[in-house]
C-alpha cells in the first residue's frame, strides 16, 4: 500500500514537473509572439509616420506651387480682362488719335496677358475662362499618391491593433503564471493534489487558447 | 546546544521548500502581471510618442499649406483689388471716367479669385482692407494651435507613460531578486541563511507590489481627452483677431474643462490684459506660472503687469527670474530696468540698461562674426525700450499712464536719468543697426526744434508757404519737417525715422549724406505727393533726426481721423 502511494507520488511529482516545463516553452513562446507583434506595431507606426510626411510634404508642396500658378492667372486674367474692356471702349474714341492710343494700350494688356499664360498650366482653365484651382490640386494630390503612400491613418490603426494584440497576450502569458501558480500548489498539498493538476491544466489550457485566440485575431 | 537542536527537529527541509516552490510560483504570477502592466504603459508610451511626432509633421505641413493660401489671397488676389481700386480712383480723379469705370469692373471681377475678398472677411462695397486676421484664423491658425497644443498634451502623455513603464521594468527587476533569492534559499544547507534568504525575498517581493500597485493607481492625465484643446484653439483664433472678450468665453471654457491648463491662463491673462484689466492679468499669469510654465516670456510679462500696477519689487523680482533662464531677452533685461527706475532706484537702473546696451553690441558683434544677422527682437527689443522711457517721461509731465505718476518715487531724478537713458538707447539702436557697433562719441551739430507744416504751392509748383502746425486735417497729401541747423557738415550721415502711433514705419526711412553746408535752415519732405491718391493716414506722428547715429532732434504732430 505505502509502496503504491510512493509511486502514485513519485508519478504525480514527474508529472507536475513536466507540466510546468510545458507551461514555461508555452509561456516563453507567446512572449516571443509578441515581442514580434510589438516589433511589427513600431514597423507599423514608422510607416505611419513616413506617410504622414509624405501627405504634408505633398500638401505644402502643392499649396505652394498651385497657388503660385494660380498667381500667374490672376495676372493674366487681369491683362487679359484689362484688353477686352479697351477693346469695348475703342469705339467711342473721340479722334484717330485717341483711337491708335486706345489700341496700343489693348495691344499691350493682351501682350502683358499672353506673358503670362504660359506661367501657369492652361489645362486647368475652365470654359468660363476661370481656373480650376481645386482640380489641380485634387490632380497634384492624386498623382503624388500613386507614387507614395499619403494615409498615414491605415498604417496608424494597424500599429494600434498590433499594439493591443502584443498586450493582450501578455495577459495570456498571466494566465499561464496561474497554471505554474497551481502546479507549484500540488507539491505542497497533502490531499488534492489532483484536483490541482486539474485546475492547472486548465488555467494552463485557457492561456494557450487565448494565444492562439488574440493570435488569429478572434479576441 | 539543546536549543539548536530542538529548533533543528522542528524544521522540516521539505515543507520549507514546497513553501518557497508556491512562493516562486507565486511572484513568477505576480512577475507576469506586472510584465502585463509594463507591456501595456510601454505600448501606451509608444502610442503617444508616435502622436507627437504626427501632430508636429501636421503642423509644420498645415503652417506652409496655409501661409502659402493666405499670401496668395492677399499678397495677390488683394494686392490686384486693391491696386485696380486706386487705378480707378486715379482715372476718376483725372477725369478719365472711361479708364474708371474700365479698372472697377476689372476690380470686381477680381472678388471672385479668393474667399478673401468676399463675406465674411471683405465688403468689397465699403472697401477698406479685409479681415486678413479672420481669414487666418479660419485657414489655418485654429488648426494648427490645436495641433500644437495636442503635440504638447501627447508629449505629457508619453513621459507619463515611459516613466510608468520604466517604473516597471525596476519592479520586475526587484521581483527578479526576489526569485533568486528564493532559489537560493532552497539550496543552501544553512537553516538560517535559508530563513533570511527567504525572508529577504519575501520583503523585496512585498516592497515591489507595493510599489507597483501605488504606480498603477496613478492617473496620467491626458488634456485631449477633456476637449480643453479645442476650445483654446479656437481662443487663439479669437485673440488673433483681438476679439478678446468672445476669446475669453472660449478660455473660460478651456479652464473649466481643464483646471490645469497653464496655456488657457496664459491666453486669458493676454486677452484680460489688452481689455485693460491687469488685476486679473496677474492673476492669469500667476496662475500659468502655478500650472507649470516656467518660460521666461511668461515671467517678463507678469512682472510688466506688476510694473504696470505699481508693484516695482515684485515687477524686479520676476524679471530677475525670467533674466535666469534667458539673459539675452533685452526687453526683460530692460523692464527690469525700468521697474528699477520707477522704484526709485537709479543707480541700478542705469547699471542694469548697462547691461542690456552691452548685451545688443555683443549681440549684433557675435551674429556679424558668424556671418548672420541679428534678430528682429533684438531691434524691437531697443526700440520697446525707448517707447516706454518715452511713457514714462509722458507720464511724469503729467499724462496719464500706468503706473501713475503718484507711484514713481523721486520723480525728478527719475525723469533725468529716464532722458539720458532714452537718448543713449535711441543712439545705440541705430548705431548697431548702421555701422554694427555701439554708439561713442557726441555731435557738435545744433538743431533747433523740428517745426511740421503743409506747403502751400504756386500753379507753378512752387512752395509760396508754410503752414505750420501741430495737428493737421485728414487728407493732408504733404507735410514738411522744418528746422535750423548749426555746425553740420557735409557728408555727415543723417537718418530721418518716423514712429506712426509709437511704432516705427520703416518705409518713411529718410536716410543721405548731409549736403546742405555748415548752418542754414532745412526742409525735408514727407510725402507721395506725385500720387493722385496719397494721403497721410490718422495718427500720431513722432520724426526722429539723426546725425552719425547720434539723435539730434525729435518731435511730433498729430493727422487728424477722416471728418
Amino acid at each position: 500500500m505505502e509502496q503504491e502511494t510512493a509511486n502514485s507520488e513519485g508519478f504525480l511529482g514527474t508529472l507536475v514537473a513536466i507540466l510546468i516545463a510545458v507551461v514555461t516553452v508555452l509561456a516563453a513562446l507567446i512572449t516571443w509572439r509578441a515581442s514580434a507583434i510589438e516589433d511589427a506595431s513600431g514597423d507599423a507606426d514608422y510607416d505611419g509616420l513616413r506617410a504622414a510626411v509624405s501627405a504634408e510634404e505633398t500638401r505644402a508642396l502643392n499649396n505652394v506651387n498651385g497657388y503660385e500658378d494660380y498667381s500667374a492667372y490672376t495676372a493674366f486674367k487681369r491683362y487679359s480682362d484689362l484688353g477686352d474692356l479697351i477693346a469695348e471702349d475703342q469705339v467711342s474714341a473721340a479722334s484717330e488719335e485717341a483711337a491708335m492710343l486706345v489700341e496700343a494700350e489693348r495691344a499691350n494688356a493682351h501682350d502683358l496677358a499672353i506673358a503670362n499664360q504660359f506661367l501657369f498650366p492652361n489645362k486647368f482653365l475652365n470654359r468660363d475662362n476661370s481656373y480650376a484651382l481645386q482640380r489641380q490640386l485634387g490632380e497634384m494630390w492624386s498623382d503624388a499618391a500613386r507614387e507614395k503612400d499619403l494615409m498615414p491613418e491605415a498604417k496608424f490603426a494597424e500599429a494600434d491593433s498590433l499594439r493591443s494584440k502584443s498586450t493582450k497576450m501578455m495577459l495570456s502569458i498571466m494566465v499561464l503564471g496561474i497554471s505554474l501558480v497551481l502546479y507549484s500548489l500540488v507539491e505542497s498539498l497533502e490531499k488534492q493534489k489532483n484536483i490541482m493538476i486539474a485546475l492547472g491544466s486548465i488555467a494552463a489550457m485557457a492561456g494557450v487558447s487565448m494565444a492562439v485566440l488574440i493570435e488569429l485575431g478572434k479576441i | 546546544m539543546d536549543t539548536h537542536e530542538s529548533t533543528s527537529k522542528g524544521f522540516s527541509p521539505e515543507k520549507f521548500n514546497r513553501t518557497i516552490a508556491v512562493l516562486i510560483a507565486v511572484v513568477t504570477l505576480i512577475t507576469a502581471i506586472i510584465a502585463y502592466l509594463q507591456s501595456d504603459a510601454a505600448a501606451r508610451d509608444d502610442r503617444a510618442n508616435r502622436d507627437t511626432k504626427r501632430y508636429s509633421i501636421e503642423a509644420f505641413g498645415r503652417k506652409v499649406s496655409g501661409d502659402a493660401r493666405v499670401n496668395y489671397d492677399y499678397n495677390t488676389a488683394y494686392q490686384n483689388w486693391y491696386e485696380l481700386d486706386l487705378l480707378a480712383d486715379s482715372a476718376r480723379n483725372r477725369g478719365d471716367d472711361e479708364a474708371a469705370a474700365r479698372y472697377e469692373a476689372l476690380r470686381d471681377n477680381t472678388v471672385q479669385l479668393s474667399p478673401l475678398l468676399q463675406p465674411p472677411y471683405f465688403d468689397a462695397a465699403a472697401g477698406g482692407e479685409p479681415d486678413i486676421a479672420r481669414y487666418e484664423a479660419d485657414t489655418y491658425i485654429v488648426e494648427i494651435t490645436e495641433l500644437r497644443e495636442n503635440f504638447t498634451a501627447a508629449s505629457v502623455v508619453k513621459d507619463a507613460w515611459d516613466n510608468k513603464a520604466n517604473t516597471y521594468i525596476v519592479h520586475i527587476t526587484l521581483m527578479a531578486v526576489s526569485l533568486f533569492l528564493f532559489g537560493l534559499s532552497t539550496t543552501i544547507s544553512g537553516q538560517q541563511t535559508r530563513w533570511i534568504f527567504a525572508g529577504v525575498g519575501s520583503v523585496i517581493a512585498m516592497v515591489a507590489v507595493i510599489w507597483a500597485v501605488v504606480l498603477y493607481v496613478q492617473p496620467v492625465n491626458d488634456l485631449r481627452d477633456t476637449g480643453a484643446i479645442r476650445s483654446y484653439a479656437q481662443a487663439e483664433g479669437l485673440a488673433h483677431q483681438e476679439k478678446w472678450e468672445e476669446a475669453i468665453e472660449l478660455y473660460d471654457q478651456a479652464i473649466a474643462a481643464a483646471p490645469d491648463y497653464a496655456n488657457a491662463y496664459l491666453g486669458r491673462a493676454d486677452a484680460v490684459g489688452s481689455l485693460g484689466d491687469i488685476e486679473a492679468a496677474v492673476t492669469d499669469f500667476e496662475a500659468a506660472i502655478s500650472r507649470g510654465d516656467k518660460s521666461a516670456s511668461t515671467a517678463g510679462n507678469l512682472a510688466w503687469n506688476y510694473y504696470l500696477l505699481g508693484r516695482f519689487d515684485d515687477a524686479i523680482r520676476l524679471n530677475q527670474i525670467a533674466l535666469q533662464s534667458a539673459p539675452d531677452e533685452l526687453w526683460i533685461r530692460y523692464d527690469l530696468g525700468l521697474a528699477q527706475l520707477a522704484s526709485g532706484d537709479v543707480d541700478a537702473a542705469r547699471a542694469t540698461y548697462d547691461l542690456g546696451m552691452q548685451s545688443a553690441a555683443r549681440q549684433v558683434a557675435d551674429a556679424k562674426a558668424a556671418g548672420s544677422e541679428p534678430p528682429s527682437y533684438l531691434w524691437w527689443g531697443l526700440d520697446d525700450a525707448a517707447l516706454q522711457l518715452d511713457n514714462l517721461m509722458q507720464t511724469l509731465d503729467g499724462a496719464d499712464g500706468a503706473p501713475s505718476a503718484e507711484q514713481i518715487a523721486q520723480p525728478d531724478a527719475v525723469y533725468e536719468a529716464a532722458a539720458e537713458l532714452f537718448t543713449r538707447i535711441k543712439n545705440q539702436s541705430v548705431s548697431l543697426e548702421y555701422t554694427g557697433e555701439p554708439s561713442t562719441g557726441e555731435i557738435s551739430a545744433v538743431i533747433t526744434p523740428l517745426k511740421f507744416a503743409e506747403p502751400v504751392y504756386d500753379d507753378q509748383g512752387e512752395v509760396q508757404a508754410y503752414n505750420e502746425g501741430e495737428a493737421f486735417d485728414f487728407g493732408a497729401n504733404e507735410i514738411s519737417i522744418l528746422f535750423d541747423y548749426e555746425g553740420m557738415q557735409d557728408g555727415q550721415n543723417v537718418l530721418f525715422k518716423v514712429y506712426i502711433d509709437g511704432e516705427e514705419d520703416p518705409s518713411w526711412r529718410l536716410i543721405a549724406p548731409w549736403e546742405l553746408g555748415k548752418t542754414g535752415s532745412a526742409e525735408k519732405s514727407l510725402s507721395l505727393s506725385y500720387s493722385d491718391n496719397f494721403v497721410l493716414s490718422p495718427g500720431d506722428y513722432v520724426v526722429e533726426m539723426y546725425i552719425n547715429e547720434h539723435l539730434a532732434q525729435r518731435g511730433g504732430f498729430v493727422i487728424n481721423p477722416e471728418g
